[in-house]
């Protein structure tokens, strides 16, 4: 119980407009334990992002309880850190400022914690930039940080390497993975990459088709730390082709 | 080069309009520019200490005045839905008034003061305000939001931190069309009523047959709202520093 960061239990939700009801997550049961990380994989329009409004409190679950470290409430907003998709950093704001904005909101004016950190994240001398002058990768890099000092022990993921090229979105799994061995941090990732899920994580767990039940979940056959030639090992590579099957069948039916 | 084009534009359209009135010789109603400059040249003391000065407190009042009242606008309006459906009509109705119309008005109500042409100014100028700070507020993105909420920020620091900052370059857009139109409203203004100003004097010159008399304040009156503009552009350029990166 005390090792649990985050859980899901029986868990139901329904998007209502209207008459029309989509029912998201049936009884979906659902356990993190502290520092773990795990990958969640979905094709479009499974109910990924749902799970994570429903983790960060943009959205309550109709039925069914979410517990974050170990406490059960209704009110999570300010609790979890999230990473979205688009890095979403605010223009006028510069580096160190974007980094610092969840310090700001919750009333905590330690902006000397900001400047270590971002050397920590090799964000050296770009503290007074503007996100407009960083690459792709160098913006995740703060949106990760501010996902970070948003304090709390779980971090959300939402697709952040998407958009970015291939190289550089292999540095930036090397990067993550290397910094959250070091601030033992519990991440929940969600991506349509196979390969990225099997490199970074613990546990990938599968998305089928709306409603989901139950969720389906792959223990990755790989040590820590690990290295990228490690996804080349003969296990990982035969559970990415059951991952695969699984997900052609989805797509034909 | 680049710099010196509009210079030289205005050069040769000065030229031109200078071949034009020498050829149509009627000086009371198109002096040459040679005759302008030299008209504000002999009257340079009445121009820039007296009536400038008059026309340029009347801008101040009226876009403080517009700004305030623009904004405080485009706050109801994204409050809620039912003010912004009662106020967007009544916005546009402001608009459809013939200012020269109804200005005399305004001098019936306040007599020969400053604030009937303040008036004027306000109500040419807040529109233009009004409108671009409620498409900025309006203009912040669902993601942000829920960014934003997600950190768990409350309606204040939404606000403040995310909506206005989001809002300031359609703000200065707003701005930008509002502070010309503030110099015209004050001009009018002076025309319909007044006793000073930039306007007032142009008038003035028109009863005494003085065609450069008439020209000279107008051209003041431009080159001081360029001077005006071009002040809200370095003010935009240096708020809005981190938009050269975008």
């Amino acid at each position: 119980m005390n090792d649990e960061a985050l859980a899901f239990e029986n868990v139901s939700f329904f998007y209502q407009s209207g008459k029309s009801r989509k029912q998201i997550l049936k009884g979906v049961d659902l356990n993190v334990r502290r520092g773990e990380f795990v990958s969640i994989i979905g094709a479009s329009g499974s109910g990924k992002s749902t799970i994570f409004r429903l983790i960060t409190g943009l959205e309550n679950p109709q039925s069914g309880e979410i517990r974050l470290a170990g406490k059960s409430t209704n009110n999570r907003l300010g609790q979890v850190g999230y990473m979205p998709q688009r890095d979403l950093l605010m223009p006028w704001r510069t580096v160190r400022e974007n980094a610092a904005l969840p310090l700001e909101i919750k009333g905590d004016s330690q902006l000397k914690k900001v400047d270590e950190m971002l050397q920590e994240f090799g964000l050296a001398g770009y503290e007074d930039k503007y996100p407009g002058e960083l690459s792709g990768g160098m913006r995740q890099r703060v949106s990760f940080l501010r996902a970070t000092l948003a304090g709390s022990d779980i971090l959300l993921l939402d697709e952040p390497f998407s958009a970015l090229d291939a190289l550089t979105k292999l540095f930036m799994q090397e990067w993550l993975l290397e910094q959250w061995e070091k601030e033992k941090k519990t991440i929940l990732f969600i991506t349509h990459d196979i390969s990225e899920a099997l490199f970074l994580s613990d546990r990938v767990i599968v998305l089928g088709e709306s409603p989901t039940q139950v969720l389906e979940e792959s223990v990755v056959p790989l040590g820590r730390p690990r290295a990228h030639q490690d996804a080349d090992q003969p296990e990982v590579l035969k559970l990415k082709e059951t991952l695969i099957e699984r997900f052609r069948k989805q797509t034909i039916l | 080069m680049k710099r010196t084009a509009p210079f030289m534009l205005l050069i040769i359209l000065l030229c031109i309009w200078e071949v034009i009135a020498r050829k149509v010789d009627m000086q009371f109603i198109l002096p040459t520019p040679i005759d302008v400059i030299h008209k504000i040249w002999t009257l340079r003391e009445v121009l820039f200490f007296e009536h400038l000065p008059a026309t340029m407190l009347v801008v101040a009042i009226g876009l403080a005045v517009s700004i305030i009242l623009g904004v405080i606008i485009a706050l109801l309006m994204t409050m809620s839905r039912i003010l912004e459906q009662a106020f967007y009509p009544v916005l546009i109705a402001t608009q459809t008034i013939p200012i020269i119309a109804i200005a005399p008005i305004f001098v019936l109500w306040f007599g020969y003061t400053i604030w009937s042409r303040v008036l004027v100014t306000i109500l040419i100028a807040f529109f233009p305000i009004a409108i671009a700070a409620f498409d900025g507020i309006r203009s912040t993105s669902t993601e942000y939001k829920e960014l934003f909420l997600s950190m768990g920020a409350n309606k204040r620091e939404l606000f403040f931190k995310l909506q206005v900052p989001a809002a300031m370059p359609m703000f200065f857009s707003g701005l930008k069309v509002a502070v010309p139109m503030a110099v015209i409203g004050a001009a009018i203004g002076e025309w319909l009523g007044a006793q000073d100003g930039l306007g007032y004097f142009s008038r003035r010159m028109m009863t005494q047959f003085d065609g450069a008399g008439v020209f000279a304040p107008i051209a003041v009156l431009s080159i001081a709202g360029l001077l005006l503009f071009t002040f809200v552009i370095l003010l935009e350029k240096y708020m809005l520093r981190w938009r050269k990166y975008q």
